[in-house]
């Protein structure tokens, strides 16, 4: 049996590991145990990067008030570890200049909380506490990212900002998830580049709690020029290339060391059983191949 | 066409970095010592052909770590603004 996460082109999938039509299954979101609500909002002025982040905290305020208000709590993801802090400071800003919304927030056993807080040697968690938020990412010790979790848990803090570290590390639910922004560093290639549909998928997947909720909320804010991307990224319209190109030598090295290939024509034989070859024959531009050559 | 031509490359590429030996005539293909260390322990074939052109026995463990500290696996590693302390 072979499982993989739901992308367009599960057929070739399919293809790949010789299943047949009768035993080919495709579970959509239809099967979701809680329905997600996605909203995607496109912010136009993502040129001037202050002013972009202005507005998108200004969204972001309105719907913590909207998500607070029907008890349910919500993690905002962002893509550096000093934007978790950052964001989550800002939107307190916000917090103080309305009157009247600070209750939503706070925690509602804040005293015994804020006595298991003070221990922390974490002046951003001490912080942020008194607020109702919190911070979480792979910067910070083991020991404060176990207490942040468990006080989200429990329902001690409302809103967590994190990096996409807590999506994909630890299994923590939430009734919303948020994705602010969608230019994420990218170390390998010294540029920035777009959230990846994997990343996306995996922190809309954090939306919403089968046992507790009926329905999950995911949002994502994006530059306007990008949201119909992240829409059709979201549909699962995105075919699902092979990368094993870029890691042949790898492959072929190890596959040799086992003496599973100890021929050229093996290597071959190999190699048209991969899901490389399956996507290679359907779309050969993606890997430098004309249709001539095939 | 497309896969003899890009599997004979990567074959001839490995061979060149020593971690297969490939004999033309036969069109067969060997491990190496160096080859199966690099599958067992998953080195990247580039950071391991690096490796045999620069660490030799007579190499002093502090060119040992600098050559280490080169391998493509850690490319992505930055030291980040609280760690240049310790690392100093």
């Amino acid at each position: 049996m072979g499982l993989s996460a739901t992308l367009p082109n599960y057929l070739d999938v399919a293809e790949f590991i010789n299943a047949d039509h009768q035993g080919t299954f495709c579970f959509d979101a239809s099967y979701r145990p809680t329905p997600l609500k996605c909203i995607f909002y496109g912010v136009k002025e993502m040129g001037n990067a202050q002013r972009g982040n202005n507005i998108m905290n200004d969204i972001i305020f309105e719907n913590l008030l909207r998500i607070l208000r029907m008890g349910k709590q919500i993690i905002i993801f962002v893509h550096q570890r000093a934007a978790t802090y950052n964001t989550a400071i800002e939107l307190i800003e916000i917090l103080k200049t309305q009157q009247g919304h600070l209750h939503l927030f706070e925690c509602p056993d804040k005293h015994r909380v804020a006595r298991e807080v003070a221990k922390s040697r974490n002046d951003q968690v001490k912080e942020l506490f008194a607020y109702g938020f919190s911070v979480h990412h792979a910067g910070m010790l083991r020991k404060d990212r176990n207490m942040v979790e468990a006080m989200f848990h429990n329902g001690d803090i409302k809103v967590l900002c994190s990096t996409s570290t807590l999506a994909w590390g630890v299994n923590l639910p939430a009734y919303a998830v948020l994705i602010k922004g969608t230019k994420v560093y990218d170390s390998s290639a010294g540029a920035y580049r777009d959230v990846g549909v994997f990343d996306v998928q995996q922190i809309f997947g954090r939306a919403g709690r089968p046992q507790f909720d009926t329905e999950g909320e995911a949002l994502i804010l994006t530059p306007f020029k990008q949201m119909d991307e992240y829409v059709k990224m979201m549909q699962n319209k995105q075919t699902i290339e092979s990368h094993l190109d870029k890691g042949l030598d790898n492959c072929l090295n190890a596959e040799i060391a086992s003496g599973t290939i100890t021929t050229v024509s093996e290597g071959v034989q190999w190699l048209k059983k991969s899901y490389f070859y399956q996507r290679l024959v359907k779309n050969p531009h993606a890997y430098a191949v004309s249709m001539a050559d095939l | 066409m497309v896969l003899l031509k890009r599997v004979t490359a990567v074959i001839e590429q490995l061979n060149r970095a020593r971690l297969i030996r490939f004999n033309r005539d036969t069109e067969q293909v060997y491990s190496t010592d160096m080859g199966r260390i690099a599958s067992n322990y998953y080195i990247n074939t580039e950071t391991m052909s690096y490796f045999m052109d620069r660490i030799k026995p007579t190499t002093q463990p502090q060119s040992i770590l600098d050559h280490l500290a080169h391998a493509t696996e850690f490319k992505q590693l930055d030291a980040r603004k609280e760690e240049v302390a310790e690392l100093a």
